[in-house]
């Protein structure tokens, strides 16, 4: 039975027996993957059940604990997508796809959510000639020394391999190619450990014109549903890498849907303001010379950059708080469509007289664009630079014209953050503590919230997982034992469906109460029977608080 | 219309001469007559109906005979009716016409007939022969497996439909060729070979003769979609081989003819051995000597080893 030990996004880290997902079955050395013999693989490829459906259901494989998908290496790039999804969504059972891994497209296979694959195509391709890397394929008779160190490779010389016969020619690419997948499998498994999985797909996807297809319509699909979204984590370890302006990835959309719906500022003043490459922003030598010189103090601030658009309010959230991307100083009228809209449909949460835009290029032109769309005045400040003289005091000027309004930004930032994150609101005095980033929220003596910057969010305490508890809102209904560590699935009586992995939660039953950070998303956590469901922070007996 | 070339109905589809073993090797003479067509129409890699025509009538079907017998200007000792049906389908084959062939070959010297027909129309009555003739009904059984005969080539009748024709012919002293099919849609190359072995030896009591068809793609099929969703790969050359080399070895009579061998939609190899490895069955067929088949070699062999290894996984072919 499977068992799950770190899931990022569809992709996860499970036991399956002895063998550790997401794994490879070696059909060079069969033996050692019995259970095997114990899946049914049907007579006919599941692509037959778009030609003849009822044919396909009799000709099918029986259900198994494996949940095994043939044939599907001759469907168009676009149809395999769906196909994986169609059957992830299925249930949580390892799902092997058959004869369809090359060490080009494992990453992709596995952020889709394919648990097993082969070595059958490598093999097939050693008995082609054809040698594998991870990014290319050489025919071997044109290659003049191994650009690999495997140890296939190191054990010889391809001028010694190409005088060899077909058979043992054959055999040898084979053994370099199986190598070479299986690296790939564990180069994965460290990146789902590492909640890096995207940005490795992204970059490995670019090699391949079918592969950047497939991942582009695999981010409409996972858009377009609640059920693939469920797996995906709001808040990471890892640096989102915006290569290339990626408006559809998940962790895009996510925030830009999500931030739209819950800001809410109150000043009658707005200033936009370029991104930076320090993150937080306000960390930045930009941001923090431009608060020197100008009490930013009383305005609302939304900063831009692609493909986000952030209120200050959330900058120190997920993935504002830890993002990279590429600036070139070109903005693509895409781009400036994209942002503008977004930008258009933050400024309309708010009630502002004055819209300043502290911005130049191509942040001006989307400022424009969303001037257009919002239908606002805009006033801009900048000449000759961000942070020049003649900027700062048009910017200066601007703000003695116009009126503020008192409030404190860091209790903003809680409030936003809430709401971001528990969609309710803050209610009650409170005050905030500790030195940004590092922030803390008391209330009276009592701290019940900090950011936790690794992860872009909030991290509970247990007066605040009471309030959680009472709304129902992230919580987790145990069995009656004293929880110790870890939460195992097994002992998970319900779950909130709105738990992604890396949330932060509420476990109770009758006599212990705590937090922790879910690793699984809420309905699985109900659904499957093994696997690490949520990792313990803090607990408490019920009848001692 | 232009451009349209409309069946001859008084002419047989096709007609060559050959050798066939009996009683050591003979002229034979082979007809593919046009016909109303097969009533059954439903397998999935038959491509005959094509030939067929729906005006055709007794008198037509005599014309085509006649001008047959009368083409080649040879010794016959065989004459082959082929209709890509049944023989003793009176739908297609009127009693009547058969009587006629009966007598007209008689006179024309010809001693043995090779006719075909499903099993349900096998029936005492139905084939009454003259004495003095030697009559041989091929059946397609395709399969002994009766779960791939009905759902991966949907043929329509059981094994135990095979066996009772079988006796029938026996009682009335007809020999019988059952023709086996290498390779349905949906087996793996070494499912293909494993089916056909064990077919061999579930009808290794009931057959006179076994013919081996090697699966080859027709248009307008349903197997032809499946290939060009590149969901089929018709055998290799060499799983050909291993099977009639199993089958001789049980000790049955076992032949074939590789139509479109080496070609894509035929049964084919790495494409630099397929016109020797074909011609050897050809051979076999004649003499039937595994020892024909010593000898063959070539590199793609070892990879035909692998797609039998790792088929049963994929359920695709590997290899075009």
């Amino acid at each position: 039975m499977i068992s799950l030990v770190k899931r990022d996004g569809l992709a996860r880290i499970a036991n399956l027996n002895e063998h550790k997902l997401p794994m490879m079955i070696d059909f060079l050395d069969k033996n050692r993957f019995e259970f095997i013999d114990g899946v049914d693989f049907g007579y006919a490829p599941y692509q037959l059940s778009f030609i003849d459906e009822e044919r396909y259901e009799i000709l099918k494989g029986k259900e198994s604990s494996i949940s095994v998908v043939t044939g599907l290496r001759t469907l168009y790039p676009k149809k395999i997508v769906e196909t994986i999804f169609t059957l992830r969504r299925r249930d949580w059972k390892p799902l092997y796809a058959t004869a369809l891994a090359t060490p080009e497209n494992l990453p992709l296979l596995i952020y889709l959510g394919v648990d097993i694959v082969d070595n059958i195509l490598p093999i097939v391709e050693g008995y082609n000639g054809i040698y594998l890397l991870p990014d290319c394929r050489f025919d071997i008779n044109s290659i003049k020394e191994f650009p690999c160190s495997c140890s296939v490779c190191s054990s010889t010389y391809p001028e010694d391999v190409k005088k060899m016969s077909y058979s043992k020619k054959s055999e040898f690419i084979a053994l370099h190619n199986t190598e070479t997948l299986e690296n790939q499998i564990k180069i994965v498994r460290e990146q789902i450990r590492k909640e890096n999985l995207r940005n490795f797909v992204e970059y490995r996807s670019k090699v391949n014109t079918e592969l950047t297809l497939m991942l582009k319509i695999a981010d409409k699909l996972i858009w377009s549903g609640e059920e693939l979204k469920k797996c995906f984590q709001l808040y990471k370890r890892s640096k989102a890498l915006f290569t290339v302006p990626e408006f559809d990835r998940p962790d895009v959309r996510c925030f830009l849907d999500k931030s739209a719906e819950i800001y809410h500022p109150v000043s009658s003043t707005l200033v936009l303001l370029p991104c930076t490459s320090t993150k937080p922003y306000s960390m930045s030598r930009t941001h923090s010379a431009l608060k020197r010189a100008v009490q930013l103090r009383g305005v609302n601030e939304i900063i831009i950059s692609s493909p986000l658009v952030s209120p200050r309010e959330l900058e120190l959230c997920y993935p504002v708080s830890n993002y990279d991307t590429t600036v070139t100083g070109y903005w693509s009228a895409d781009e400036v469509q994209f942002m503008g809209e977004k930008l258009a449909n933050l400024i309309s949460k708010g009630d502002f007289d004055k819209v300043i835009g502290h911005v130049e290029g191509g942040y001006r032109k989307v400022v424009e664009k969303a001037s257009e769309i919002g239908g606002f005045e805009v006033t801009f400040t900048v000449e000759e630079g961000i942070l020049s003289e003649k900027s700062i005091e048009n910017l200066r000027r601007e703000f003695e014209n116009s009126e503020g309004m008192k409030f404190n930004l860091y209790e903003e930032i809680f409030r936003h953050m809430v709401r971001y994150q528990f969609g309710m609101e803050l209610d009650g005095d409170f005050t905030v503590k500790g030195r940004f980033p590092e922030l803390k929220l008391y209330s009276g003596k009592e701290r019940i919230l900090r950011i936790d910057t690794r992860y872009g969010m909030l991290d509970i305490d247990l007066k605040f997982a009471e309030i959680l508890l009472k709304n129902r809102k992230y919580t987790v209904k145990i069995d009656d034992f004293e929880p110790k560590g870890t939460i195992f699935a097994a002992g998970v009586i319900e779950a909130d469906v709105r738990i992604k992995p890396n949330d932060v939660v509420v476990f109770f039953n009758e006599k212990f109460l705590g937090t922790g950070q879910a690793i699984m998303c809420g309905e699985e956590m109900v659904q499957v029977d093994k696997g690490y469901a949520i990792k313990i922070r803090k607990k408490c007996k019920v009848n001692e608080r | 219309m232009a451009n349209v070339v409309r069946k001859d109905i008084n002419r047989p589809v096709s007609l060559w001469h050959e050798k066939e073993l009996f009683n050591g090797t003979e002229n034979c003479l082979t007809i593919i007559l046009r016909t109303k067509g097969c009533y059954w129409d439903r397998c999935l890699m038959c491509g005959y109906l094509r030939d067929a025509d729906r005006r055709v009538e007794i008198e037509n079907l005599k014309n085509q005979l006649d001008f047959a017998l009368s083409r080649y200007d040879m010794d016959f000792g065989i004459l082959k009716i082929f209709t890509s049906g049944s023989f003793f389908d009176e739908r297609e084959i009127p009693e009547k016409f058969r009587e006629y062939v009966y007598e007209n070959m008689l006179n024309s010297g010809f001693r043995k007939l090779i006719v075909e027909s499903r099993p349900e129309f096998i029936k005492k009555e139905k084939i009454s022969f003259p004495s003095n003739l030697t009559l041989e009904v091929g059946i397609g059984l395709e399969t002994a497996n009766d779960f791939i005969r009905e759902y991966c080539i949907n043929k329509g009748f059981k094994f135990e439909n095979y066996v009772n024709a079988v006796s029938v012919l026996k009682e009335e002293k007809a020999g019988v060729k059952t023709y086996l099919l290498l390779k349905p849609p949906f087996l793996s190359e070494r499912e293909a070979i494993e089916d056909m072995i064990d077919s061999a030896r579930a009808i290794a009591d009931y057959t006179d003769v076994v013919s081996l068809n090697l699966m080859n793609i027709p248009s307008g099929t349903y197997l032809e979609r499946l290939w060009k969703w590149k969901l089929y790969r018709p055998p290799w050359l060499w799983s050909a081989v291993k099977v009639l080399k199993e089958i001789r070895q049980i000790g049955l009579e076992v032949i074939s003819d590789p139509i479109a061998a080496g070609k894509k939609r035929g049964p084919h190899n790495c494409g630099k051995c397929d016109e020797s490895v074909a011609e050897s069955i050809k051979n076999f067929s004649l003499s039937q000597n595994i020892e024909e088949f010593d000898g063959l070699r070539c590199d793609c062999i070892h990879l035909w080893r692998k797609v039998l290894e790792l088929e049963d996984f994929s359920r695709i072919p590997l290899v075009r």
